[in-house]
Order: structure tokens, then sequence, then C-alpha cells
């Protein structure tokens, strides 16, 4: 492959870089076609997610990641730590269906599920799977008699 | 920052600036997760995800508002529900790998000094236009999809206009780390390419501009990768169901169960349009014209001419979709009928709405299963579906299959 060579490489990222110009300035000039309040409202919806995931998002979630896992034990920390992402991401995700905001009265077709209960059964069922796994953990970590268990992937969990 | 002793404290003004807390650096963040070997992968993925995500959306923008080279065909039947099943699938699973990404290179948000040259200017500039866009698209995907409209503007013009700059932004930042991506993807994941790996506990001389990456925390980088792939697996499960029934079931966050008058759901009601009154009347008739001439037809005249049935699908732009059994007069048929032969059509219902008109280009007026259906599952179309008379035509958006028809022009 050419691009093994750095001039080649150049070429390559010259051309993947022209490309991306081109078609976010095709972006720019689409929206340009749009009236001044559109613009501003999807201006907010543009810079404010991204702003607000590093300043509010990120952080928030380092804290409460921090706060509920920092002191647990280490055959508990890391299905603890897990869990609490994994839900968090699919609670992010279920947060539109959970606020009924798209309901419509004359269409019971439309979100028609029980959407909390729908969150809570997945959350539990994350719950076990992950607390299983947390009490497999503690098992292996339980110290056994007979020499050290260098290398074992459990040992990583100390710090 | 953070003082013990208090001797020092002259005033109380002086005690709260020492205690002011100060924007974080990129050598607060210590873990190892913040690795490039992590966002290279990562990066993939999501450039993966965007780029099925854009070309997927790209192809029901053009079914929508065609240019004169575009042609859709018939078929498949089952194009454009998998085309449109997939861009929204594409963009949930997007979702957790995007936030994974951001936390990994989330130390970078914080580079002091924030420009430190041109070059660095423009990428952080095109980082800007990349994660504003990439959470635009991917947020109001979402919210349409659970018709949260929480903005002004209309959905569709302004969330096809951001994927162009969203795509364009991610080929500009693939230029820019071209390298960086070449030298991560290349080495095992647990592996530091910009520097020996530093042993657990040991200080590094470490670059101001990103995190040491010394802290060996409970979570690997391999299980911080896991993590992302497993999360977009359960967002994906978890709302497939209104695109693939048999998953329904445990599908909690999908749009729709599935269910619906005559078993079929609806998208846009009757009373929502307001054709209640038009649709019902006695003295309804389906006026069609062509070269030909107008010609009228009452709901029996319809009823007694040919009769084609069909199994097609709806296909919502939402994403949802759900076959059903069509019956009705091919739209051909009354096409002929009005001396138009091979022509396209316009179909105008009573819906004065954004969506009730659509055209219907030759390829797909001329197929023999593109009905002007008039039963559902053998019975009459509920009005919710379109009653007395609407379009359904193989391989299209629900968007232009046009119910509560009163009018057809060939054009």
């Amino acid at each position: 492959m050419t691009t093994r060579h750095p001039r080649g490489e150049t070429v390559l990222r010259v051309a993947i870089g022209g490309v991306g110009v081109l078609t976010l300035g095709w972006g720019l000039w689409l929206m340009a076609h749009q009236s001044l309040s559109d613009l501003l409202s999807a201006g907010a919806w543009f810079v404010g997610p991204a702003v607000l995931s590093d300043l509010l998002l990120l952080p928030i979630v380092a804290v409460i990641g921090a706060a509920l896992t920092r002191h647990l034990h280490p055959w508990v920390r890391l299905p603890a730590q897990v869990a609490l992402a994994v839900i968090g991401i699919l609670t992010f995700i279920a947060l539109p269906f959970l606020t009924g905001l798209g309901k419509q009265q004359d269409n019971p077709s439309l979100l028609n599920r029980n959407y909390p209960l729908g969150l809570a059964v997945y959350i539990l069922l994350i719950l076990i799977v992950t607390g299983g796994w947390a009490l497999r953990r503690r098992r292996a970590l339980r110290p056994l008699p007979g020499p050290a268990r260098h290398g074992h992937p459990a040992q990583d969990v100390t710090w | 920052m953070t003082t013990k002793g208090h001797e020092d404290r002259r005033s109380f003004r002086a005690w709260l600036v020492q205690r002011a807390p100060t924007p974080p650096r990129p050598t607060d963040y210590p873990s190892r997760l913040h690795a490039e070997t992590v966002a290279a992968r990562a990066g993939l993925w999501l450039g993966i995800t965007f780029t099925i995500c854009f070309f997927t959306g790209l192809i029901s923008h053009v079914i929508q508002h065609p240019p004169d080279w575009f042609g859709w065909p018939a078929g498949p039947v089952w194009l454009y529900r998998l085309t449109q099943g997939v861009h929204i699938t594409t963009g949930i699973a997007a979702i957790p790998l995007l936030l994974v990404k951001l936390w990994t290179v989330s130390p970078r948000f914080w580079q002091w000094p924030p420009i430190t040259s041109v070059a660095n200017a423009i990428e952080r500039l095109s980082v800007f236009f990349l994660v504003g866009a990439a959470f635009f698209e991917l947020l109001t995907g979402l919210f349409n999809v659970a018709e949260v409209y929480l903005w002004g503007f209309l959905f569709p013009p302004v969330h096809y206009a951001v994927a162009w700059v969203a795509v364009g932004a991610v080929a500009i930042h693939v230029a820019v780390k071209l390298p960086v991506i070449r030298r991560a993807l290349g080495v095992a994941v647990e592996n530091d390419t910009d520097r020996p790996m530093g042993t657990s506990g040991d200080p590094v001389e470490v670059d101001p501009g990103s995190s040491p990456r010394t802290f060996r925390g409970p979570l690997s980088r391999r299980g911080l990768l896991g993590l992302a792939a497993g999360s977009a697996s359960l967002a994906v499960l978890a709302t497939v169901g209104d695109k693939i029934p048999a998953l329904s079931p445990i599908s909690v966050l999908a749009q729709r169960t599935g269910a619906g008058p005559q078993g079929l759901p609806v998208n846009r009601t009757a009373e929502d349009a307001g054709v209640v009154a038009v649709a019902t009347a006695d003295d309804y008739r389906l006026t069609v014209q062509g070269p030909g001439g107008s010609r009228q037809f009452s709901l029996a005249e319809l009823n007694g001419m040919t009769q084609t049935t069909a199994e097609l699908p709806i296909i919502c732009v939402e994403g949802w979709s759900q076959s059903a059994i069509w019956t009705g007069v091919p739209l051909r048929d009354l096409l002929a009928l009005v001396g138009a032969h091979g022509s396209g059509a316009r179909m105008i219902s009573a819906d004065p709405g954004l969506y009730g008109q659509s055209d219907v280009p030759p390829t797909i007026t001329q197929d023999a299963v593109t009905l002007v259906a008039l039963k559902l599952g053998g019975n009459p179309l509920d009005i919710d579906h379109g009653y007395p008379a609407r379009l359904i035509a193989p391989n299209r958006p629900g968007v232009l299959q046009t119910k509560w028809l009163t009018r057809i022009e060939s054009t």
C-alpha cells in the first residue's frame, strides 16, 4: 500500500480532508437555507449537547461513579461499575420514551408500551447478571491455601 | 485547591479565591482508559455506524425528494424496510459508542493553553463540528422516534443538512488523526504507542496535553470496549422490535408493539388529519385525471373492478415496519382508464397537511402490486388506515403511501 510511505499518507490525508471540508461545507450551505428561528433552535441542539457533555455529563458520571464504587471491595467494584454504566446508557436512551411527551390521544398504536416497567425489567436483569458475576469474582478472590496466585486476572482489581 | 492551615488567610475573600475550583487539566485524568488505542477502536466502530447511518439516511432522503437522475426500484419489496431499519438501528447503536468515545478522549477537552497553534485551532474547530453534529443527529433522531419534538424546526430538512456536517467532520477528523489511528490500530489495545508503558504507581513524565494513563482501575481497556459494544447491542435489542416483530416482546423501548386497528399500527390518524367527514361522506368519489380526460369512481365502482391482493409492508421513516395483506385496484389499471400508459402519478389526499400528497414514479406505478388499496386483511380499510382508498406500493416509505385518496393525476 502506498500509504505506508509518508508522502502517500499525506496525499491520502489531504484527499480525505478535502472531501470532508466539501461535505461539511455542503451541510452548512443547506443549513443556511433555513429560517433564522430554525437556525437558532437547531444551533441550541448543536452547541448545547456538545458543550454540556464535557462540562456536565462526563463530570457528573465521574462523580456518581466514584461516589458509588470507590469504597467498594475489589470483587464487587468492577461489576458495579459495569452495571452502572450499562444502566446509565440504557436510561439515557429511554428518557424521551419515559417522558411520554410523544403520546397522541387519538392514536393508541403509538408509544403503546409500558416504558418505565420495561426499563425496570432490563435494569433488574442487568443487576442479576452483574450480581452473579460479582459473586463469582468473590469466590475467585478469596485467598486460597498454597502458593500466591500470581497473574490471576482478579489480581488486577487491587489498587 | 485546598489549604490545610488557615493562618495565611488574610480575608474571607482571599480564602475564597484560594478555594476556587480550577478547571481540570489532561494530567488530572490518570486512568489508563484515556488511551489512543481505545479511542481509535471506538472511533472506528463509530465511523462505521455513522457511515452506514448516513448512506441509508441518504437513500431515504432521495426517495422522498428524488433528483432527476434518481430512480428507486419497486423491488425487492423489503429493500427500504432493510435500509430504513438499518438507519434507525445504527443511529441507536452509535449513542453508546459516542458516549464511550467521548469518555475516552475527554481529558483533551481541558487542553492548556486551549489553543497551541493554527493546526491545533483547526483541529479543535473540526472536533467541535464533529461532536456538535454527532450529538445533534443522534439526539434529534432518537427524539424523533419517540415523537418528542423539543425544537422549533422541521425535523427532516435539518436532520438531513446536519448529516452532511457530521460526515464531513468525521472525514476531516480521520484526515487529521490518520497517523495516530494507524499507529493505535497497529498495536494491542493494552499497549501505549507513544511512550513505554508506565508501571503502576511510578511517576511518569507526561505530555501536559495528554492523560498520564498510569492508573489501573478495575476496568481494563478491553473491558471498556466490551462495555461499549455490549451497551450498543443491548440498546439495539431494546429498540429493534418495531422493525422485527419477532423481537417485539423483548424490545421494551420500541416505538410500538405492532398493535393497532386491523392489527396494524397507525402513524397519522384520520382525526389528526381532519379528514373524517370527507372520508366517510356518502358522495365520496375518487377522481382520476390523465391525458384521456377525467373520471370519477365511487367506492362501489372501485370495489367492482378487478382486484389484486398482495402482502406488502408499511415502512415508517421513524423505523417501524409491519407487513399486511392489502386488496385493491392496481394503480396502472386506473391510470389506463384515463389514457395514461406508463406515466407517473400524483396521489392527492383529503389530508391538507404536509404529507397529503405524494408522487409515484413510473417504475412504481407500473408495478403489478402498486395498489389503490380498499381492503386490509380482507376487510374494508379502517378510517385510520386510509378509508375509503389509499396507496400501497412496494419498497416505499410509509409517508409516501398516501391515505384518504380523493384525486390521482398522471404526471
